[in-house]
């Protein structure tokens, strides 16, 4: 627990940042708002960007990609070492977008009703009342998802799956918008359960964040000395905002030979010699809805394929396992994974509008 | 980050993987022997069967596999190195002297045997006609030529690297049969041979970039994108050397194969050996081949070298022989080749066949000869020639024909002094010559002589009294104008040569060159009864002072050029000798004795040849006769070959011009066409992109397919000068390509201006040396199909990097 700001013991539950973000009751939030225009869209979404950054140092690319799957509705999957600032990461997320944060800080002894709620009878009602869990936010925070126990994880991920939690046969729909944030620690290996394929595969990216450097690092210091630096921010956009932002994403026009590449590049994965596992149709899907949210966040009205391309290892990466041998090479899953990804993504020809030839 | 970073890179241990020039490569190998064997077939057409190319084939896959295969050990480089050579010799060992090694290791005994063998080989070279017989001296030969080529090629591909030189050895096979027979290498093998050169060359890159690609590709990306730029400049200059070069040989080859096929189809004289001096004419009297097969060919062929000029002593120029062709199979006039013999120096040649003492003779006559551009083994001389006097001394002559051979042929430059005997017979004497007691081998004919020959024979020389009389009346039938000189008569009706068939027919045409006038002559001579061989050489020449002053000086320049070849009857008399006979019309100078006693002017000076002097010409009952014809009158029948000579050279510089154009003209066409619009659509935007892509393509800068048009920006900007407007203009491209292939139809396209696309181009050609430039005006690299090029560092990491 080397966090930069206390923490509470098990879980911090509902940790209410603003005024919006009340969810006593399951939300339903179907009230579609008109799609706010692109160019709104980009505008917005650089100044969450910058407003986490100025907390976040040196960190673009982490930054980045969490207001792409958050924008995007998905989940994000943090591998990192503690103390690097991934809660605080998903803080300042929370924060710049009028959102609720709740952590989670997984244990082995961590119960699923520790994370969905529970349901408690009322003596004065003479009822049980539904105690919603801390997963009732618009940003969870999974700190160290690999040590709950498994019945637990999947608990999580059933509420990741199907955005409702189901407590004694009731079901509660969850807040939209709904992005956990879930942080693995790849160092400690002992007493953990490594999150299995089939749910690693309900994070939409998985990103590391790693160490800043040397000037970021030294920047933080002088600045970060005592003081709380989220308690500077302030919310960027309104809740309002932000259900506009996300329609406004599912908007963005993919072009078929944008699709064409997408699955191109889903099932030469699948095809790949040196991976057991490829990637799954639901992959080929997330990887299109992030990259209608990067081109969102870059204010474009469609996909291009660079965004395809750019989010192909933090997308797939995750969900695939490589042949014992591409593993051994240098002794880790992981990075080799990536080094095929890209290899696959480089082989991988665009395909062009037969309109342009 | 930098954790994770570091431990993406690959771990060291490169060191344990061969070095990439040690690694075996089947398709390289299977195309090293590929191109030798299909090479090797164009030498059919001078070979009869194809067995030995069965053997040569096997023997080069043993060579090129055995040497693959130690390649792919981890043998020492000096080994491998040495692996092609010990299995050419063992593999030639075991096929051809089994018997004389000892355990399969040769001994002396085997060198002995290869020795004896081979010159079995050379000799039956120079005995045979094309094509010719595999008897297994030649089988040796062919085999081993087979088998050092591909043990050349296999080092110059594998050791040297070097496929595209390899290519040099193709052509040198190639030439084979042009320069020693004339005739042209086979259409299809030489499209065989070319296409597996282009397949090994292909095969060779696809190597290379195995052993180039998966090291330059873990540098090529960065993980999530940040290390773009370092991305960029790392694959920038080492992708370009390696792809640039690659593909630029692809384009010489492919240019150089085009070229060639080309040329041979528009020019005439393509198939036949280089016009001017290069190989001047190796194919008439290089050794070995029956040098009246190629006559005719030489004749026809439109360029006219000099080969050889000499002044002469003699009053008239004389004929100059090389070679005679005595033996007369029915099928060709051949001639009887013997090793040059040291016992007969040629300062002192003698005696002369036939020539008695009774005879009365002339002055003898000095010519100085120098040779230009004839390579030849025998050196053309006046005949009868009693001594030859040279610098070199390894020149002999042979007694039957007093022709003088030398082990080496001719070269530009060799000049001797031949001083010639002049039997001055008078005709009494000539009339009186009667039957040859010996000499007998040059009146037999074969049994079945077309009738045609003979009855022509008799009927032309009735009423001859003497053999002599039957010489000059057949002489005289032959000139007459019913036959007509002609170089292409007989090869467009199908009856060059001069074989049997090939006589009877010509007697019924009646048209045909000096071979055709010269064989008939011949034969009929002989059916007569009279001794006849051929003699092959040169006509007299032409004097190189355009005014010969009168009286003719005593020393006159002569030049003697290709187009004068020519081939005519010596006939036999007891007492006297071998005596030239004229028969070609047009051609030559008829000798004062050949002709029939008519009106001729007694007076002329330029009795030729060995013609009798005035003196001598001593009132012969048919009286004697001076040849009415000038000396001038000699090169007319060249005059049909020289018109070809002027326009020949220019062409071939046109057509070469053309050819080398031909792809920047091509390359140009295709940018107007792309360019052509100048309102900005979406469909024009895509088309400059293809412009500026290609463009690259030609630059050799590296841009795989799979590269996103914003990736190629990024690529295109580190290449280009470094120009705001270009880079704009570029940004502006990239943004309209962008909109025009992903954007949705009918949403309104960015800025994007028409002439940006010549902006990026200059800015691309701008920071580039100009001789790059040039370069890639004239051999646009975008013009070849995308599977020609090399496959791009990326395919190799999808398919093999694991």
């Amino acid at each position: 627990m080397n966090e930069a700001w206390p923490t509470h013991s098990r879980t911090v539950a509902g940790e209410r940042v603003s005024e919006g973000g009340a969810n006593d009751e399951p939300l339903e939030t179907s009230t579609h708002s008109e799609p706010m225009s692109l160019d709104l869209v980009h505008e917005a979404a650089m100044r969450i960007r910058d407003n986490v950054q100025s907390v976040i140092d040196g960190k673009p690319d982490a930054v980045e990609m969490a207001l792409t799957v958050f924008l995007a509705g998905g989940h994000l999957l943090i591998e990192d070492v503690p103390g690097v600032g991934k809660t605080m990461l998903a803080k300042a997320l929370g924060r710049s977008a009028d959102c609720t944060v709740s952590r989670i800080q997984f244990t082995p002894d961590l119960l699923p009703s520790d994370v969905t709620g529970v349901s408690i009878f009322n003596q004065a009602a003479q009822e049980f009342q539904f105690k919603p869990g801390p997963v009732f936010a618009n940003i969870v925070i999974g700190d160290e998802i690999n040590r709950a126990s498994p019945k637990t994880q999947s608990a999580l991920l059933e509420c990741m799956e199907e955005g409702q939690v189901t407590v004694d046969g009731v079901t509660h729909r969850l807040t939209a918008p709904f992005t956990v944030i879930a942080t693995q620690n790849p160092v400690e290996m002992e007493g953990t359960y490594s999150l299995p394929e089939a749910q690693r595969d309900r994070f939409m990216a998985r990103i590391s964040m790693g160490y800043p450097d040397q000037q970021a690092e030294l920047r933080m210091l002088r600045s970060r000395d005592n003081a709380q630096p989220l308690e500077s921010l302030r919310a960027e956009v309104t809740a309002g905002q932000l259900e506009a932002m996300l329609a406004a994403v599912q908007s963005v026009f993919v072009a078929d030979v944008v699709m064409q590449y997408a699955v191109a590049l889903v099932q030469a994965t699948r095809h790949e010699p040196r991976l057991r596992l490829g990637a799954s149709p639901r992959a080929t899907l997330q990887l299109v809805r992030a990259a209608k949210a990067r081109a969102a966040l870059d204010g474009r009205e469609f996909v291009l394929p660079d965004d395809i391309d750019h989010l192909a290892v933090p997308v797939l990466g995750h969900r695939l396992i490589p042949v014992a041998r591409a593993l051994n090479r240098d002794g880790r899953g992981e990075a080799n994974v990536a080094e095929i990804v890209e290899s696959i993504v480089l082989a991988t020809p665009v395909p062009v509008a037969a309109a342009g030839s | 980050m930098s954790s994770t970073e570091a431990r993406r890179l690959p771990p060291v241990r490169s060191a344990r993987r061969l070095p990439p020039a040690r690694r075996a490569s089947w398709p390289v190998t299977g195309a090293v022997w590929l191109c030798v064997v299909v090479s090797a077939a164009g030498l059919g057409p001078l070979l009869v069967g194809g067995r030995w190319w069965l053997v040569a084939a096997a023997v080069a896959a043993v060579i090129v596999v055995v040497t693959a295969l130690v390649r792919a050990t981890r043998l020492p480089d000096m080994v491998v190195a040495f692996s092609a050579p010990a299995t050419y010799v063992l593999v030639m060992t075991w096929i051809f002297v089994p018997a004389s090694t000892f355990f399969f290791v040769p001994t002396r005994d085997t060198v002995t045997t290869f020795g004896t063998l081979f010159q079995e080989g050379v000799k039956s070279i120079y005995r045979q006609t094309m094509p010719a017989a595999v008897e297994p001296g030649l089988l040796l030969i062919l085999v081993a030529g087979v088998g050092l080529i591909a043990v050349v090629f296999d080092l110059v591909v594998f050791s040297v690297r070097a496929p595209a030189a390899a290519g040099i050895l193709l052509v040198v096979v190639l030439a084979i049969p042009a320069v020693t027979q004339g005739s042209r290498v086979d259409g299809f093998v030489f499209i065989a041979t070319a296409v597996s050169f282009l397949i090994l060359l292909r095969a060779d890159m696809l190597r290379r970039d195995s052993d180039g690609g998966a090291r330059r590709r873990r540098t090529s990306r960065g993980a999530t994108g940040a290390d773009d730029r370092a991305r960029v400049t790392t694959v920038g200059p080492t992708g370009a050397g390696a792809i640039g070069i690659g593909r630029q040989t692809v384009v010489i080859a492919a240019a150089a194969l085009v070229g060639a096929m080309l040329l041979g189809a528009v020019l005439p004289g393509f198939d036949r050996p280089p016009p001017v001096p290069l190989a001047g004419n190796t194919t008439i009297f290089g050794g070995g081949i029956n040098p009246i097969i190629s006559l005719g060919k030489s004749l026809r062929k439109p360029s006219d070298a000099v080969m050889l000029t000499y002044t002469t002593t003699a009053k008239a120029p004389p004929y100059l022989s090389v070679i005679t062709l005595d033996r007369f199979t029915g099928d060709n006039w051949a001639p009887t080749l013997r090793d040059p013999d040291p016992t007969r120096p040629v300062l002192n040649i003698g005696p002369i066949p036939g020539l008695g003492e009774q005879t009365p003779r002339g002055d003898d006559i000095v010519t100085d000869v120098t040779i230009e551009n004839l390579v030849s083994r025998w050196l053309p001389l006046p005949y009868p020639s009693s001594s030859v006097r040279l610098a070199q001394a390894d020149w002999f002559w042979e007694p039957s024909d007093l022709s003088v051979s030398g082990e080496q042929p001719t070269g530009p430059g060799l000049s001797y002094a031949a001083t010639t005997v002049q039997p001055e017979p008078t005709v009494d004497q000539l009339n009186a010559a009667g039957d040859p007691v010996d000499n007998q081998q040059y009146r037999e004919l074969p049994g079945d002589l077309p009738a045609i020959i003979r009855e022509t024979a008799n009927d032309v020389t009735e009423g001859a009294s003497s053999h002599y009389e039957q010489a000059v009346m057949l002489q005289e039938y032959l000139r007459g104008s019913t036959f007509t000189y002609s170089l292409d008569a007989p090869v467009k009706q199908g009856y060059d040569g001069d074989g049997m068939a090939v006589l009877s027919q010509f007697l019924k045409v009646r048209s045909g060159y000096c071979v055709h006038f010269a064989s008939a002559m011949a034969v009929m001579a002989r059916s007569l009864g009279i001794p006849t061989r051929i003699a092959v050489g040169y006509q007299p020449g032409t004097p190189v002072s355009a005014v010969v002053t009168q009286p003719a000086p005593l020393v006159q320049r002569y030049e003697v050029s290709s187009a004068d070849l020519h081939a005519w009857p010596q006939l036999y008399f007891e007492g006297i000798g071998w005596l030239n006979f004229e028969p070609t019309p047009t051609r030559g100078s008829p000798a004062a004795y050949s002709l029939p006693a008519t009106g001729s002017n007694p007076g002329a000076s330029a009795a030729p040849s060995i013609a009798p002097s005035p003196g001598a010409s001593a009132a012969p009952n048919r009286g004697p006769s001076r040849a009415p014809l000038d000396v001038g009158e000699a090169p007319s029948a060249g005059a049909d070959t020289t018109t070809g000579v002027g326009w020949a050279p220019t062409a071939v510089l046109l057509t070469l011009l053309l050819v080398l154009l031909l792809p920047a003209v091509t390359r140009i066409a295709v940018r107007a066409f792309r360019l052509r619009n100048t309102a900005v659509t979406g469909e024009s935007a895509v088309r400059a992109w293809r412009e500026v892509l290609a463009t690259a393509a030609d630059l050799a800068i590296p841009l795989p397919t799979t590269r996103t048009p914003r990736q190629v920006l990024r690529e295109l900007s580190l290449a280009m000068a470094p120009d705001d407007e270009a880079r704009q203009a570029l940004a502006r491209m990239v943004r309209a390509v962008e909109h025009a292939w992903f954007a949705p139809t009918g949403t309104e396209l960015p800025e994007a201006r028409a002439h940006d696309a010549r902006i990026i181009i200059r800015a691309l050609r701008k920071p580039l040396p100009a001789s790059h430039r040039v370069r890639a005006t004239l051999m646009p690299l975008s013009l070849l199909p995308s599977w020609i090029g090399p496959r791009t560092a990326d395919d190799v990491a999808a398919g093999s990097s694991g």
